[in-house]
């Protein structure tokens, strides 16, 4: 017998490499793991209090990040003893259960110990400081809560993936272009709600 | 497929592991435990059951035994065996089976000799269990795994969702307090009907050392509409360490053919070497956990 998983898991990784393809422009690209698992470390990641350093940080990547390091190593911010670089890591792993793609998302101090949700919520801006764990799906689950990461067996933070095909379907009922994969739409929704997510390319929608 | 053999499940409900706990010597000096050396809590918990459900009582009795100055919440309480912090989202008889079967930290015979923590909670290997009560936290993460199996079975949640508020309720409230029938009043709306087979078998493999395998598993093979036996499911899914068809006869044993193979691993399910004849779905009808996954756990 061969598990159904394999055939679902490979239309999955087709569709992965495509996306890969697309974010290589960025600088940040993606990293293809393994063939159900695709992951993104965004380094240096500047936790400050002053809100418009800090998106500028995160909306334009690593290099930038670097600059603020440097500002950030000359004491030119304020509330330093609470300033610390983060490491923030997105994976988005086929979920055989579900049969859609599930980000786990989590956030290191460098002395290794992580983020909670809240202070992840300071690092990531977008539709993410909206929802915490009180907030359910229409299942009610949790919107966001962390579980074990699949294959790190470690916890991460996930958005519950059991409404995820329901959305998939009306992204791509929607769309009659066919470089838009299931794959690369629901990218999208998730580039809104995780801003510091370069997660496509927007000139290549506008082509 | 909705028989269930009760003599089987409520022999599996009533499954329990005896436990001694003993407190990290760490955590007694910074509490200043007196005495905590003489002191370990003995404990039959059942196998159904989660740690948080007896973190009160474990904190109790240390509190009381050796003076331990600890006022915070039962969230922080957490336990660990041999240095590996024990997740509290699994249940205890699933733990349990994983230690035994991992070599390299075997736990030895029983009772399961466990240490219990009451400050450091590592949140990097650990869930965070919510502040407010560890109560919510055990629950959701047992509800999401019942969902989880809902959907594996039947492609929706809607026998979950079907269910009424109380039922839902009565679910959890009758794992926590131990009622057989409560439970499977609720739980036996949950299973696949009369008839049917299941969409896939709601099944979770571990290997000590890799990660936890959850693959889509049909429940019967469509060409010949014969139900998949455990065996099937462990040669396709872990082919190192299970043949896809049981040794022949001892007439054969010593010959050059079944020497070059190595005996099959070891499938534990509540604590006993599980059959591999049979068929998965029986299994996951009668030898779920009340979670509805089956966990099986691979000694190799």
């Amino acid at each position: 017998m061969v598990p159904d998983g394999d055939s679902l898991s490979a239309k999955f990784q087709a569709d992965a490499l495509s996306y890969l393809e697309t974010s290589r422009s960025s600088n940040n690209p993606w990293t293809l793991v393994n063939h159900c698992q695709i992951v993104k470390t965004i380094f240096n990641v500047v936790r400050v209090c002053r809100e418009e350093t800090q998106s500028g940080v995160l909306s334009q990547g690593e290099e930038l990040a670097e600059e603020m390091h440097e500002e950030h190593d000359l004491g030119a911010l304020p509330c330093s003893s609470r300033d610390q670089d983060v490491n923030v890591e997105f994976h988005v792993i086929y979920s055989q259960t579900w049969q859609v793609p599930v980000m786990y998302f989590s956030a290191w101090t460098a002395s290794g110990s992580p983020l909670s949700l809240d202070e992840l919520k300071a690092v990531i801006k977008g539709g993410l400081p909206e929802i915490d764990e009180q907030f359910r799906t229409e299942y009610g689950m949790p919107v966001v809560s962390q579980q074990d990461h699949p294959v790190l067996g470690v916890p991460f933070f996930t958005i519950h993936p059991c409404q995820t095909a329901a959305l998939l379907k009306e992204l791509t009922a929607k769309s009659n272009d066919p470089a838009l994969t299931p794959l690369m739409s629901w990218m999208s929704v998730m580039g809104t709600v995780f801003h510091p997510l370069p997660l496509i390319n927007l000139s290549y929608f506008q082509r | 497929m909705q028989h269930i053999d009760s003599p089987v499940a409520q022999k599996l409900w009533d499954g329990q592991v005896p436990l001694r706990i003993s407190l990290h010597p760490q955590d007694a000096s910074a509490l200043n435990a007196s005495n905590y050396s003489c002191f370990s809590q003995y404990l039959s918990v059942h196998r159904f059951s989660y740690l948080p459900l007896i973190a009160s009582e474990v904190r109790r009795f240390f509190v009381e035994n050796t003076n331990l100055g600890f006022s915070g919440s039962d969230a922080e309480v957490w336990f660990e065996c041999q240095g590996i912090p024990l997740k509290w989202h699994y249940p205890v008889g699933l733990l349990c089976d994983y230690q035994m079967a991992d070599i390299d930290h075997s736990a030895g015979p029983l009772p399961w000799h466990i240490t219990v923590h009451f400050l450091n909670f590592p949140a990097d290997k650990l869930i965070r269990v919510s502040p407010d009560s560890s109560i919510p936290s055990i629950r959701d993460a047992f509800m999401s795994m019942v969902k989880e199996a809902d959907f594996m079975r039947h492609g929706t949640i809607k026998k979950v969702m079907g269910l009424s508020k109380q039922d839902q309720t009565q679910l959890w409230d009758s794992l926590v307090s131990h009622s057989f029938e409560e439970f499977w009043h609720v739980n036996s709306q949950l299973l696949v009907s009369e008839n049917t087979w299941p969409r896939y078998v709601p099944l979770r493999i571990y290997v000590p050392g890799l990660p936890v395998i959850q693959e889509p598993i049909p429940s019967i093979d469509e060409e010949t509409d014969q139900p998949y036996t455990l065996r099937h499911v462990l040669a396709s899914v872990l082919p190192q360490y299970f043949k896809p068809r049981a040794d022949g006869d001892a007439s054969r044993r010593g010959s050059v053919d079944s020497m070059k193979r190595a005996p099959d691993a070891v499938a534990l399910l509540h604590g006993i070497e599980a059959p591999l004849g049979v068929p998965l779905v029986w299994l996951s009808q009668n030898c779920s956990y009340p979670d509805n996954f089956l966990h099986i756990v691979i000694r190799i």
